[in-house]
């Protein structure tokens, strides 16, 4: 093994402690994927995931029309092999529509776990380590936080900012914050306890050593399965956010504006609300599979152990 | 270091001493009250010193340890008492102060080896990051570095054990990175946590020669704390015999051991002999040692004493004897 990964810490749980041979039981050393591939909903969950990814990704490929070209003589079509899924009042192409705006969906979701991932893990890593008075005030402000039901969070706090995509991810993100940092936290609390961080302590090492060598690799798999799970569910209110007309403005595409879009139409047009639905249903879904499939392989609640 | 300067009041003793305790106290918040379980505890280490802390679990010898470290974490406090490391008081220190002299100054070995270290990294990594804490050289130098520790505690094929993870390593192997990475930067005490507790017998021998060994080559002074006082025995020159978070005796090890004094410390050797001499019946000493939040009002060891007598219903202060220990008992 070459020394410059000497440094590198092992994803907690992963490859290392399944290399133990022990003895009498003749269960063969599963790597990581190939555990996972054994779950049925970890590969349901891939599946889905691709057939809405995929496409989201190649959108420029597969779809010869732009999302915003309109054509008069062609409102209301349905589905057919020159229009996949059909047009809207304005004639534009809803396959051209679903692929881009999952863009707007999915990519949004992303900066929301992103963005609400690293400053709950970072107030998570800090009041779970730290505890006392600092600790004690970031844990009350996130309990304040949960104690609002998300969606009435991030409603309220689109209101103020006003209707836009930014505002939107911000607002989901405000959501996500005390999420991560209550499990950051949780888990922060358990691994500062731990003989080897108590051993690394003696030897002279720092809180911010600490936190970033021991603690955070040691919450990583935590981290991983949270943002996993709420990936889907970021995706669905910003699409409830769009539905509602606080998100992404027309004309530019997103699944939940859409489906607000095509609602009006929906007994002459069924295709408008039902494609757009169904992708943000796909990626929700297979999302939140992969998520339990990683909760279960993981466990993060051993976490460090 | 800096010991002449800032060691000015503590001159005298504190001269020609790496660790100096006095009246030590640290308790314990539970809800409105407080659980007393170090009561005054006193002892030095000399240079190159060895100092053995013995005694059944619960009397305070491992909460005494970690007073020394400074890594006593809420609800625990120091109330009292006074720690002084190479003439500096370390009682009261800032955290940061505290986090530069652990490591460099004194340095802790723990009881369980495989999980003192993390799982998540290579054992160069573990040792390297010890050396790094405090010296400035490059990854490679450190870790160049932490193969030579890696020999010096009787690790034959360091290079192969730099770049393996400690689930891959015995209990044993795991001990002696440990005690490595606590040499790392040479510190003047070590301080020695049941270190030898959870290895097998077999093991627990080669690692006692190890520490051993070290003792006499690089003259680090030693506090050896452990439930075992024939294990104590083998490596300290000075034995403080702890009970109920009080010293009931010390002295130099061949006095202690040869004619102890305390009915507690004569109990523990009988306890010891009679396991390791095969009389055929074990001795123990009856009773249990007491709830710290219902310690007797004198002598704590009285509820179990075959020598108890109505005097020690007050507590017995720590007397000199003729021959230079000292006993906290009535009897002497």
């Amino acid at each position: 093994m070459p020394t410059d990964r000497m440094d590198e810490p092992l994803l907690a749980g992963a490859a290392a402690p399944l290399e133990v041979a022990v003895p009498g039981v003749e269960d063969e050393p599963l790597s990581r994927p190939a555990g996972l591939l054994r779950q049925g909903n970890f590969v349901v969950g891939v599946v889905l995931l691709a057939i809405v990814v995929i496409p989201v990704l190649l959108a420029p490929v597969l779809s010869s029309v732009g999302p915003d070209v309109q054509n008069p003589s062609a409102t209301f079509l349905g589905p057919s092999l020159g229009h996949l899924m059909g047009t809207d009042q304005y004639g534009r192409s809803i396959w051209a529509r679903v692929l881009y705006g999952g863009r707007y969906t999915i990519g949004a979701s992303v900066a929301v776990v992103v963005l609400g991932g690293i400053v709950g893990t970072v107030l998570g890593l800090v009041a779970g380590y730290l505890q006392g008075a600092v600790g004690f005030l970031i844990m009350r402000v996130v309990d304040l936080l949960l104690a609002f039901p998300g969606i009435l969070l991030a409603l309220g706090v689109t209101a103020i900012l006003g209707p836009s995509l930014v505002n939107a991810v911000i607002a989901v993100a405000i959501v996500a914050v005390p999420l991560y940092a209550r499990i950051v936290e949780g888990a922060a609390r358990e691994i500062r306890n731990l003989p080897y961080v108590r051993a690394s302590r003696a030897l002279g090492a720092g809180p911010r050593h600490i936190i970033v060598r021991h603690v955070l690799p040691g919450a990583l798999p935590a981290i991983v399965v949270q943002t996993t799970i709420y990936l889907g569910i970021a995706a669905l209110w910003i699409a409830a956010l769009g539905y509602l007309g606080l998100g992404v403005q027309p004309p530019t595409p997103e699944w939940g504006q859409m489906v607000s879009d095509g609602q009006a139409s929906l007994s002459i047009a069924w295709w408008g609300t039902v494609f757009p639905g169904a992708f943000l249903a796909a990626f929700v879904v297979g999302v939140s599979l992969i998520g339990d499939a990683l909760r279960d392989r993981l466990n993060p609640t051993a976490a460090g152990s | 270091m800096t010991a002449p300067a800032a060691g000015a009041q503590a001159a005298g003793t504190a001269e020609h001493s790496v660790l100096e305790v006095r009246g030590l106290r640290t308790y314990f918040r539970r809800g409105r009250g407080v659980i007393k379980i170090v009561r005054g505890v006193s002892f030095r280490v000399g240079r190159s010193g060895s100092v053995g802390l013995v005694g059944e679990s619960g009397s305070g010898k491992s909460l005494t340890a970690l007073s020394v470290m400074g890594l006593i974490d809420k609800p625990g406090f120091i109330a009292g008492g006074e720690i002084l490391l190479n003439g500096r008081e370390l009682v009261g220190m800032p955290e940061a102060e505290l986090a530069k002299i652990r490591g460099r100054d004194v340095a802790m070995v723990f009881q369980e080896p495989t999980a003192a270290l993390n799982p998540l990294y290579r054992i160069g990594s573990q040792v390297a990051e010890a050396i790094r804490a405090h010296q400035d050289v490059s990854r490679d130098q450190a870790l160049e570095q932490a193969r030579h520790l890696l020999e010096l505690v009787g690790i034959n094929d360091a290079g192969r054990v730099l770049h393996q993870y400690p689930h891959q390593l015995s209990g044993g192997m795991c001990q002696r990175v440990t005690i490595a990475a606590a040499l790392a930067n040479d510190p003047g005490l070590l301080i020695l946590d049941e270190p030898t507790t959870a290895l097998d017998t077999t093991i627990q021998a080669q690692i006692l020669d190890i520490i051993t060994d070290l003792k006499t080559r690089l003259e680090t002074a030693i506090v050896f704390v452990s439930h075992d006082i024939s294990v104590v025995a083998q490596i300290c020159d000075e034995l403080v015999v702890m009970y109920g978070g009080r010293v009931m005796e010390n002295g130099p090890t061949e006095q202690v051991i040869g004619s102890p004094k305390h009915p507690y410390t004569q109990g523990l050797i009988n306890a010891a002999m009679s396991v390791s001499g095969g009389t055929g019946r074990l001795e123990s000493i009856p009773g249990e040692v007491p709830d710290p939040q219902r310690m007797p009002p004198g002598c704590p060891f009285e509820p179990r004493c075959p020598r108890a007598m109505p005097q020690c219903a007050t507590e017995p202060p720590l007397t000199a004897l003729p021959d230079g220990r000292q006993v906290a008992c009535w009897l002497y």
